[in-house]
Protein backbone atom coordinates (compact mmCIF):
# COMPACT_ATOMS: atom_id res chain seq x y z
CA UNK A 1 0.00 0.00 0.00
CA UNK A 2 2.86 2.13 0.89
CA UNK A 3 4.41 1.48 -2.39
CA UNK A 4 1.32 2.66 -4.37
CA UNK A 5 1.07 5.96 -1.80
CA UNK A 6 4.76 6.76 -2.94
CA UNK A 7 4.36 6.14 -6.63
CA UNK A 8 2.31 9.91 -6.47
CA UNK A 9 -1.07 8.16 -5.95
CA UNK A 10 -0.78 9.73 -2.04
CA UNK A 11 -0.71 13.11 -4.09
CA UNK A 12 -3.29 12.19 -6.10
CA UNK A 13 -5.39 11.53 -3.03
CA UNK A 14 -4.78 14.28 -0.85
CA UNK A 15 -6.07 16.41 -4.53
CA UNK A 16 -9.16 14.30 -4.83
CA UNK A 17 -9.96 15.06 -1.00
CA UNK A 18 -9.49 18.52 -1.54
CA UNK A 19 -11.69 18.33 -4.24
CA UNK A 20 -13.99 16.13 -2.76
CA UNK A 21 -14.16 18.24 0.79
CA UNK A 22 -14.51 21.51 -1.23
CA UNK A 23 -17.47 20.64 -3.54
CA UNK A 24 -18.83 19.00 -0.11
CA UNK A 25 -18.88 22.23 2.22
CA UNK A 26 -19.66 24.10 -1.19
CA UNK A 27 -22.72 22.23 -2.00
CA UNK A 28 -23.55 21.80 1.95
CA UNK A 29 -23.19 25.79 2.10
CA UNK A 30 -25.24 26.76 -0.83
CA UNK A 31 -28.12 23.80 0.19
CA UNK A 32 -28.83 25.77 3.52
CA UNK A 33 -28.87 28.68 2.00
CA UNK A 34 -31.62 27.48 -0.56
CA UNK A 35 -32.99 25.64 2.64
CA UNK A 36 -34.20 28.59 4.38
CA UNK A 37 -34.63 30.47 1.63
CA UNK A 38 -36.99 28.01 0.23
CA UNK A 39 -38.73 27.75 3.63
CA UNK A 40 -39.26 31.82 4.25
CA UNK A 41 -40.67 31.59 0.70
CA UNK A 42 -42.90 28.55 1.88
CA UNK A 43 -44.65 30.53 4.66
CA UNK A 44 -44.78 33.97 2.59
CA UNK A 45 -47.72 35.19 1.58
CA UNK A 46 -47.15 34.85 -2.44
CA UNK A 47 -49.36 32.64 -4.10
CA UNK A 48 -48.45 28.77 -5.08
CA UNK A 49 -45.24 29.09 -2.68
CA UNK A 50 -46.04 26.91 0.01
CA UNK A 51 -47.65 24.10 -3.37
CA UNK A 52 -44.31 25.03 -5.45
CA UNK A 53 -41.73 24.14 -2.53
CA UNK A 54 -43.80 21.08 -1.16
CA UNK A 55 -43.34 19.96 -4.86
CA UNK A 56 -39.84 20.51 -5.30
CA UNK A 57 -39.02 18.53 -1.86
CA UNK A 58 -41.58 16.22 -2.99
CA UNK A 59 -39.59 15.51 -6.57
CA UNK A 60 -36.47 16.04 -5.51
CA UNK A 61 -36.69 13.18 -2.54
CA UNK A 62 -38.42 10.95 -4.87
CA UNK A 63 -35.74 10.43 -7.64
CA UNK A 64 -32.66 9.03 -7.71
CA UNK A 65 -29.44 11.35 -7.13
CA UNK A 66 -27.25 10.23 -9.84
CA UNK A 67 -30.26 11.22 -12.15
CA UNK A 68 -30.99 14.22 -10.76
CA UNK A 69 -27.29 15.18 -11.33
CA UNK A 70 -26.57 14.29 -14.37
CA UNK A 71 -30.24 16.06 -15.33
CA UNK A 72 -29.29 19.58 -13.75
CA UNK A 73 -25.48 19.04 -14.59
CA UNK A 74 -26.37 18.83 -18.05
CA UNK A 75 -28.88 21.94 -17.95
CA UNK A 76 -26.70 24.00 -15.91
CA UNK A 77 -23.55 23.39 -18.17
CA UNK A 78 -25.02 24.22 -21.47
CA UNK A 79 -26.84 27.78 -19.52
CA UNK A 80 -23.36 28.15 -18.16
CA UNK A 81 -21.49 27.88 -21.98
CA UNK A 82 -24.03 30.03 -23.54
CA UNK A 83 -23.58 32.49 -20.57
CA UNK A 84 -20.14 33.20 -21.16
CA UNK A 85 -20.52 33.15 -24.51
CA UNK A 86 -22.72 36.35 -23.95
CA UNK A 87 -20.96 37.80 -21.91
CA UNK A 88 -17.43 37.57 -23.46
CA UNK A 89 -18.64 37.26 -26.74
CA UNK A 90 -15.92 34.67 -27.59
CA UNK A 91 -16.74 30.89 -27.95
CA UNK A 92 -13.53 29.14 -27.14
CA UNK A 93 -13.97 30.46 -23.09
CA UNK A 94 -15.08 27.56 -20.92
CA UNK A 95 -16.34 26.99 -17.48
CA UNK A 96 -14.87 24.40 -15.70
CA UNK A 97 -17.04 21.13 -14.97
CA UNK A 98 -16.64 21.57 -11.33
CA UNK A 99 -19.33 24.55 -11.55
CA UNK A 100 -22.28 22.82 -12.65
CA UNK A 101 -21.71 19.69 -10.41
CA UNK A 102 -21.65 22.37 -7.61
CA UNK A 103 -24.70 23.29 -8.66
CA UNK A 104 -26.38 19.94 -9.13
CA UNK A 105 -25.48 18.99 -5.66
CA UNK A 106 -26.68 22.03 -3.96
CA UNK A 107 -30.03 21.68 -5.29
CA UNK A 108 -30.52 18.45 -4.92
CA UNK A 109 -29.12 18.64 -1.28
CA UNK A 110 -31.24 21.73 -1.03
CA UNK A 111 -34.47 19.71 -1.06
CA UNK A 112 -33.43 17.89 2.02
CA UNK A 113 -32.13 21.24 3.89
CA UNK A 114 -35.61 22.54 2.93
CA UNK A 115 -37.46 19.75 4.78
CA UNK A 116 -35.46 20.48 8.01
CA UNK A 117 -35.50 24.37 7.83
CA UNK A 118 -39.74 23.75 7.60
CA UNK A 119 -39.51 21.39 10.08
CA UNK A 120 -37.88 23.94 12.54
CA UNK A 121 -40.14 26.80 11.58
CA UNK A 122 -42.92 24.67 12.04
CA UNK A 123 -41.76 23.95 15.83
CA UNK A 124 -41.47 27.61 16.23
CA UNK A 125 -44.64 29.42 17.63
CA UNK A 126 -45.89 32.70 16.32
CA UNK A 127 -45.51 34.52 19.72
CA UNK A 128 -41.99 34.25 18.86
CA UNK A 129 -42.54 36.57 15.32
CA UNK A 130 -44.85 38.75 17.06
CA UNK A 131 -42.73 39.62 20.06
CA UNK A 132 -40.00 40.42 17.53
CA UNK A 133 -42.07 42.93 15.91
CA UNK A 134 -43.67 44.04 19.35
CA UNK A 135 -40.00 45.02 20.42
CA UNK A 136 -39.49 47.17 17.19
CA UNK A 137 -37.28 44.36 15.04
CA UNK A 138 -37.44 45.06 11.99
CA UNK A 139 -38.61 42.05 9.34
CA UNK A 140 -34.91 40.70 8.68
CA UNK A 141 -33.53 41.75 12.44
CA UNK A 142 -36.12 39.38 13.99
CA UNK A 143 -35.61 36.98 11.45
CA UNK A 144 -31.69 36.91 12.25
CA UNK A 145 -31.60 37.27 15.60
CA UNK A 146 -34.63 35.46 17.25
CA UNK A 147 -35.71 33.10 14.80
CA UNK A 148 -32.96 31.84 12.91
CA UNK A 149 -30.94 30.76 16.05
CA UNK A 150 -33.80 28.79 17.63
CA UNK A 151 -34.27 26.62 14.64
CA UNK A 152 -30.40 26.67 14.45
CA UNK A 153 -30.67 24.46 17.85
CA UNK A 154 -33.47 22.53 16.77
CA UNK A 155 -31.88 21.50 13.06
CA UNK A 156 -27.96 20.99 14.25
CA UNK A 157 -28.35 16.82 14.58
CA UNK A 158 -29.82 16.80 11.19
CA UNK A 159 -27.00 19.38 9.89
CA UNK A 160 -24.78 17.15 10.72
CA UNK A 161 -26.60 14.45 8.95
CA UNK A 162 -27.04 16.62 6.57
CA UNK A 163 -23.42 16.95 6.14
CA UNK A 164 -22.37 13.45 6.44
CA UNK A 165 -25.25 13.51 2.87
CA UNK A 166 -23.28 15.91 0.74
CA UNK A 167 -19.85 13.99 1.65
CA UNK A 168 -21.54 10.95 0.07
CA UNK A 169 -23.28 12.85 -2.55
CA UNK A 170 -19.94 14.05 -3.83
CA UNK A 171 -18.94 10.75 -5.10
CA UNK A 172 -21.69 10.30 -7.44
CA UNK A 173 -20.18 13.39 -9.56
CA UNK A 174 -17.34 10.74 -10.05
CA UNK A 175 -19.68 9.33 -12.61
CA UNK A 176 -19.30 12.77 -14.32
CA UNK A 177 -15.66 12.45 -14.32
CA UNK A 178 -15.06 15.00 -11.56
CA UNK A 179 -11.81 13.70 -10.07
CA UNK A 180 -12.77 13.04 -6.46
CA UNK A 181 -11.87 10.34 -4.13
CA UNK A 182 -14.23 7.74 -5.96
CA UNK A 183 -12.53 8.63 -9.48
CA UNK A 184 -9.35 8.67 -8.12
CA UNK A 185 -9.55 5.57 -6.67
CA UNK A 186 -11.43 4.10 -9.39
CA UNK A 187 -8.42 5.34 -11.85
CA UNK A 188 -6.34 3.74 -9.39
CA UNK A 189 -7.52 0.36 -9.26
CA UNK A 190 -7.92 0.15 -13.50
CA UNK A 191 -4.04 0.98 -14.22
CA UNK A 192 -2.15 -0.72 -11.36
CA UNK A 193 -4.79 -3.77 -10.91
CA UNK A 194 -5.35 -3.41 -7.29
CA UNK A 195 -8.51 -2.43 -5.99
CA UNK A 196 -8.76 -3.84 -2.96
CA UNK A 197 -6.02 -1.29 -2.09
CA UNK A 198 -7.39 1.82 -3.48
CA UNK A 199 -11.05 1.11 -3.14
CA UNK A 200 -10.21 0.17 0.69
CA UNK A 201 -7.93 3.41 0.71
CA UNK A 202 -11.21 5.75 -0.48
CA UNK A 203 -13.14 3.77 2.26
CA UNK A 204 -11.25 4.58 5.10
CA UNK A 205 -10.75 7.89 3.95
CA UNK A 206 -14.31 8.10 4.01
CA UNK A 207 -14.54 6.69 7.57
CA UNK A 208 -12.19 8.80 9.21
CA UNK A 209 -14.30 11.80 7.82
CA UNK A 210 -17.13 10.16 9.15
CA UNK A 211 -15.70 10.00 12.31
CA UNK A 212 -14.30 13.44 12.80
CA UNK A 213 -17.12 15.07 11.39
CA UNK A 214 -19.77 13.16 14.48
CA UNK A 215 -17.18 14.52 17.09
CA UNK A 216 -17.47 18.11 15.31
CA UNK A 217 -21.25 17.85 15.55
CA UNK A 218 -21.35 16.41 18.94
CA UNK A 219 -19.04 19.00 20.12
CA UNK A 220 -21.43 22.28 18.36
CA UNK A 221 -24.25 20.39 19.68
CA UNK A 222 -23.32 20.41 23.18
CA UNK A 223 -22.02 24.00 22.71
CA UNK A 224 -25.83 25.18 21.91
CA UNK A 225 -27.44 23.35 24.89
CA UNK A 226 -24.93 25.16 27.25
CA UNK A 227 -25.82 28.19 25.74
CA UNK A 228 -29.37 26.98 25.49
CA UNK A 229 -28.99 26.72 29.41
CA UNK A 230 -27.20 29.92 30.06
CA UNK A 231 -30.80 31.54 28.75
CA UNK B 1 -43.27 11.71 -29.93
CA UNK B 2 -42.67 8.44 -31.95
CA UNK B 3 -39.16 8.74 -30.58
CA UNK B 4 -40.30 8.91 -26.83
CA UNK B 5 -42.67 6.04 -27.12
CA UNK B 6 -39.69 3.83 -28.47
CA UNK B 7 -37.66 5.10 -25.60
CA UNK B 8 -40.44 4.51 -23.01
CA UNK B 9 -40.41 1.18 -24.08
CA UNK B 10 -36.84 0.42 -24.34
CA UNK B 11 -36.45 2.06 -21.08
CA UNK B 12 -39.66 0.00 -19.37
CA UNK B 13 -37.01 -2.81 -20.48
CA UNK B 14 -35.53 -2.75 -17.45
CA UNK B 15 -38.27 -2.09 -15.45
CA UNK B 16 -38.64 -5.70 -14.06
CA UNK B 17 -34.50 -5.47 -13.25
CA UNK B 18 -35.00 -2.46 -10.86
CA UNK B 19 -37.77 -4.24 -9.58
CA UNK B 20 -36.31 -6.97 -8.13
CA UNK B 21 -33.02 -5.42 -7.17
CA UNK B 22 -35.32 -2.97 -4.91
CA UNK B 23 -37.43 -5.98 -3.71
CA UNK B 24 -34.69 -8.70 -2.91
CA UNK B 25 -32.25 -6.38 -1.16
CA UNK B 26 -34.93 -5.04 0.96
CA UNK B 27 -36.66 -8.45 2.57
CA UNK B 28 -32.06 -9.13 2.69
CA UNK B 29 -31.63 -5.89 4.44
CA UNK B 30 -34.77 -6.02 6.75
CA UNK B 31 -33.38 -9.49 8.27
CA UNK B 32 -29.94 -8.70 8.25
CA UNK B 33 -30.82 -5.25 10.28
CA UNK B 34 -32.80 -7.55 12.37
CA UNK B 35 -30.24 -9.56 13.46
CA UNK B 36 -27.65 -6.72 13.93
CA UNK B 37 -30.42 -4.63 15.77
CA UNK B 38 -30.73 -7.99 17.89
CA UNK B 39 -27.15 -8.40 18.82
CA UNK B 40 -26.97 -4.79 19.88
CA UNK B 41 -29.93 -5.10 22.17
CA UNK B 42 -29.35 -8.59 23.71
CA UNK B 43 -25.51 -8.22 24.13
CA UNK B 44 -24.45 -4.62 25.47
CA UNK B 45 -21.22 -3.80 25.94
CA UNK B 46 -18.49 -4.88 23.30
CA UNK B 47 -19.96 -6.34 21.34
CA UNK B 48 -22.85 -4.23 20.87
CA UNK B 49 -20.14 -1.19 20.49
CA UNK B 50 -18.49 -2.96 18.33
CA UNK B 51 -21.15 -3.62 15.50
CA UNK B 52 -22.71 -0.33 16.37
CA UNK B 53 -19.15 1.25 14.85
CA UNK B 54 -19.17 -1.48 11.81
CA UNK B 55 -23.21 0.11 10.84
CA UNK B 56 -21.72 3.58 11.76
CA UNK B 57 -18.60 2.82 9.70
CA UNK B 58 -21.24 1.70 6.68
CA UNK B 59 -23.35 4.51 6.57
CA UNK B 60 -20.48 7.33 6.10
CA UNK B 61 -18.98 5.29 3.12
CA UNK B 62 -20.74 6.35 -0.08
CA UNK B 63 -22.64 3.52 -1.85
CA UNK B 64 -20.92 3.53 -5.36
CA UNK B 65 -17.60 2.81 -3.03
CA UNK B 66 -19.21 -0.47 -1.63
CA UNK B 67 -20.65 -1.50 -4.83
CA UNK B 68 -16.85 -0.85 -6.91
CA UNK B 69 -15.08 -3.12 -4.17
CA UNK B 70 -17.44 -5.55 -3.96
CA UNK B 71 -17.65 -5.88 -7.60
CA UNK B 72 -14.16 -5.33 -9.03
CA UNK B 73 -12.23 -6.21 -5.46
CA UNK B 74 -13.25 -9.33 -4.03
CA UNK B 75 -13.26 -11.10 -7.28
CA UNK B 76 -9.58 -11.18 -6.97
CA UNK B 77 -9.74 -13.13 -3.36
CA UNK B 78 -8.87 -16.96 -3.88
CA UNK B 79 -11.23 -17.81 -1.94
CA UNK B 80 -14.32 -15.80 -3.47
CA UNK B 81 -12.96 -17.27 -7.30
CA UNK B 82 -12.60 -20.45 -6.73
CA UNK B 83 -15.65 -21.96 -4.52
CA UNK B 84 -19.40 -21.65 -5.07
CA UNK B 85 -18.92 -17.57 -4.19
CA UNK B 86 -17.82 -17.18 -7.65
CA UNK B 87 -21.45 -17.67 -9.08
CA UNK B 88 -22.91 -15.21 -6.78
CA UNK B 89 -19.98 -12.26 -7.32
CA UNK B 90 -19.44 -13.16 -10.97
CA UNK B 91 -23.19 -11.30 -11.71
CA UNK B 92 -23.15 -7.84 -11.23
CA UNK B 93 -26.93 -7.66 -10.39
CA UNK B 94 -25.96 -10.10 -7.62
CA UNK B 95 -23.06 -7.67 -6.68
CA UNK B 96 -25.71 -4.91 -6.60
CA UNK B 97 -27.86 -6.59 -4.17
CA UNK B 98 -25.31 -7.64 -1.46
CA UNK B 99 -24.28 -3.87 -1.52
CA UNK B 100 -27.67 -2.77 -1.41
CA UNK B 101 -28.43 -5.08 1.31
CA UNK B 102 -25.50 -4.28 3.16
CA UNK B 103 -26.26 -0.44 3.45
CA UNK B 104 -30.15 -1.04 4.29
CA UNK B 105 -28.79 -3.55 7.07
CA UNK B 106 -26.45 -0.27 8.02
CA UNK B 107 -29.21 2.31 8.74
CA UNK B 108 -32.31 0.28 9.27
CA UNK B 109 -30.57 -1.52 12.29
CA UNK B 110 -30.13 1.84 13.32
CA UNK B 111 -33.91 2.95 12.98
CA UNK B 112 -34.79 -0.41 14.54
CA UNK B 113 -31.97 -0.25 17.69
CA UNK B 114 -33.84 3.98 18.12
CA UNK B 115 -37.14 2.51 18.15
CA UNK B 116 -36.47 0.01 20.93
CA UNK B 117 -34.92 2.25 22.85
CA UNK B 118 -37.65 4.62 22.63
CA UNK B 119 -40.21 1.99 24.28
CA UNK B 120 -41.63 2.88 27.65
CA UNK B 121 -39.49 0.95 30.17
CA UNK B 122 -42.93 0.98 32.03
CA UNK B 123 -44.51 -0.78 29.73
CA UNK B 124 -41.73 -3.79 28.99
CA UNK B 125 -42.11 -4.11 32.98
CA UNK B 126 -46.07 -4.34 32.89
CA UNK B 127 -46.20 -6.65 30.39
CA UNK B 128 -43.88 -8.69 32.33
CA UNK B 129 -45.74 -8.39 35.76
CA UNK B 130 -48.62 -10.14 33.96
CA UNK B 131 -46.44 -13.07 33.35
CA UNK B 132 -45.64 -12.91 29.62
CA UNK B 133 -42.23 -14.20 28.30
CA UNK B 134 -39.41 -12.84 26.52
CA UNK B 135 -41.10 -13.48 23.19
CA UNK B 136 -44.91 -12.57 24.31
CA UNK B 137 -43.22 -9.33 25.94
CA UNK B 138 -41.94 -8.83 22.87
CA UNK B 139 -45.09 -9.12 20.50
CA UNK B 140 -47.57 -7.53 22.81
CA UNK B 141 -45.58 -4.88 23.99
CA UNK B 142 -42.13 -3.70 22.16
CA UNK B 143 -43.20 -4.46 18.43
CA UNK B 144 -46.24 -2.21 18.27
CA UNK B 145 -44.30 0.56 20.46
CA UNK B 146 -41.49 0.05 17.96
CA UNK B 147 -43.25 0.34 14.78
CA UNK B 148 -45.28 3.80 15.88
CA UNK B 149 -42.07 4.68 17.24
CA UNK B 150 -40.02 3.64 13.48
CA UNK B 151 -41.93 3.31 10.80
CA UNK B 152 -41.71 7.01 9.58
CA UNK B 153 -38.05 6.93 9.73
CA UNK B 154 -38.12 2.92 7.70
CA UNK B 155 -40.65 4.96 5.33
CA UNK B 156 -37.79 7.48 3.98
CA UNK B 157 -34.82 4.50 4.26
CA UNK B 158 -36.81 2.40 1.79
CA UNK B 159 -37.44 5.25 -0.52
CA UNK B 160 -33.82 5.63 -0.04
CA UNK B 161 -33.16 2.24 -1.10
CA UNK B 162 -35.70 2.77 -3.87
CA UNK B 163 -33.28 5.46 -5.17
CA UNK B 164 -30.23 3.55 -4.48
CA UNK B 165 -30.88 1.10 -7.01
CA UNK B 166 -30.36 3.70 -9.90
CA UNK B 167 -26.36 2.91 -9.23
CA UNK B 168 -26.42 -0.29 -10.30
CA UNK B 169 -25.73 0.96 -13.89
CA UNK B 170 -22.17 1.69 -12.71
CA UNK B 171 -21.40 -2.01 -12.32
CA UNK B 172 -23.33 -2.55 -15.94
CA UNK B 173 -26.42 -3.74 -14.70
CA UNK B 174 -29.30 -2.62 -16.83
CA UNK B 175 -31.55 -1.38 -14.99
CA UNK B 176 -34.17 1.96 -15.73
CA UNK B 177 -31.13 3.75 -15.07
CA UNK B 178 -28.82 1.46 -17.06
CA UNK B 179 -30.89 1.69 -20.27
CA UNK B 180 -31.66 5.25 -19.88
CA UNK B 181 -28.27 5.68 -19.77
CA UNK B 182 -27.57 3.55 -22.69
CA UNK B 183 -29.94 5.36 -24.95
CA UNK B 184 -28.20 8.92 -23.30
CA UNK B 185 -24.58 8.27 -24.49
CA UNK B 186 -25.80 6.16 -27.96
CA UNK B 187 -27.94 9.46 -29.43
CA UNK B 188 -26.84 11.63 -27.19
CA UNK B 189 -30.32 12.99 -26.09
CA UNK B 190 -30.16 13.82 -22.40
CA UNK B 191 -33.31 14.93 -21.65
CA UNK B 192 -35.57 12.02 -23.23
CA UNK B 193 -34.51 9.56 -21.61
CA UNK B 194 -33.79 10.77 -18.19
CA UNK B 195 -37.18 12.58 -18.04
CA UNK B 196 -38.80 9.09 -18.93
CA UNK B 197 -36.83 7.36 -16.10
CA UNK B 198 -37.54 9.80 -14.06
CA UNK B 199 -41.06 9.29 -14.12
CA UNK B 200 -40.92 5.65 -13.65
CA UNK B 201 -38.92 6.02 -10.81
CA UNK B 202 -41.68 8.74 -9.44
CA UNK B 203 -44.21 6.04 -10.18
CA UNK B 204 -42.24 3.43 -8.21
CA UNK B 205 -41.13 5.77 -5.12
CA UNK B 206 -45.63 6.91 -5.19
CA UNK B 207 -46.29 3.20 -5.51
CA UNK B 208 -44.24 2.25 -2.25
CA UNK B 209 -44.92 5.06 0.22
CA UNK B 210 -48.81 3.94 -0.56
CA UNK B 211 -48.14 0.49 0.26
CA UNK B 212 -45.89 1.40 3.27
CA UNK B 213 -48.68 3.61 4.95
CA UNK B 214 -51.23 0.98 3.75
CA UNK B 215 -49.37 -1.68 5.52
CA UNK B 216 -48.41 0.73 8.84
CA UNK B 217 -52.69 1.43 9.06
CA UNK B 218 -52.94 -2.18 8.75
CA UNK B 219 -50.55 -3.34 11.54
CA UNK B 220 -51.02 -0.48 13.78
CA UNK B 221 -54.99 -1.20 14.03
CA UNK B 222 -54.45 -4.35 14.38
CA UNK B 223 -52.30 -3.56 16.97
CA UNK B 224 -54.81 -1.16 19.16
CA UNK B 225 -57.62 -3.86 18.71
CA UNK B 226 -55.75 -6.55 20.10
CA UNK B 227 -55.07 -3.70 22.83
CA UNK B 228 -58.56 -2.90 23.19
CA UNK B 229 -59.17 -6.84 23.60
CA UNK B 230 -56.75 -7.24 26.78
Amino acid sequence: MLNYLEQGWGHQFVKAFGMSFSIAIISFVLSIIIGIGATLLASSRIRFAAAIVKFYTYLFRSLPGILLLLLIFYTADSLIQSLVKFLTGTSDASVSPVVPAVLSTSIVLGAYATELFKAGWADISAGQHEAGRALGFTRFQSLALIILPQIYRKVLPHLGSLWLISMKETALLSIIGIPDIVRIASLGARSTGAPFTFYGIAIAIFIAFAFASSRVFSYLEGRSRRSMGAI
Amino acid sequence: MELMIAYTREILGGLSTTLSLFLVSLVIGFILAAAMAFIQIRFPGHISKSVWNLMFCIRGVPMLLVLYIIYYGLPLLPIVRETFLWAVFSSPFWCTIICLAIVEMAFTSEIMRGAYFQTPKEQIEAARSLGLNGFQTFRAAIFPAMIRNGFAAYTTEVILLCKSTALAFTVTVMDVMGFANEIRSRTLDIYEPLLIAGFIYLCITITTRLALSWIFSLISVAGSARAEAL
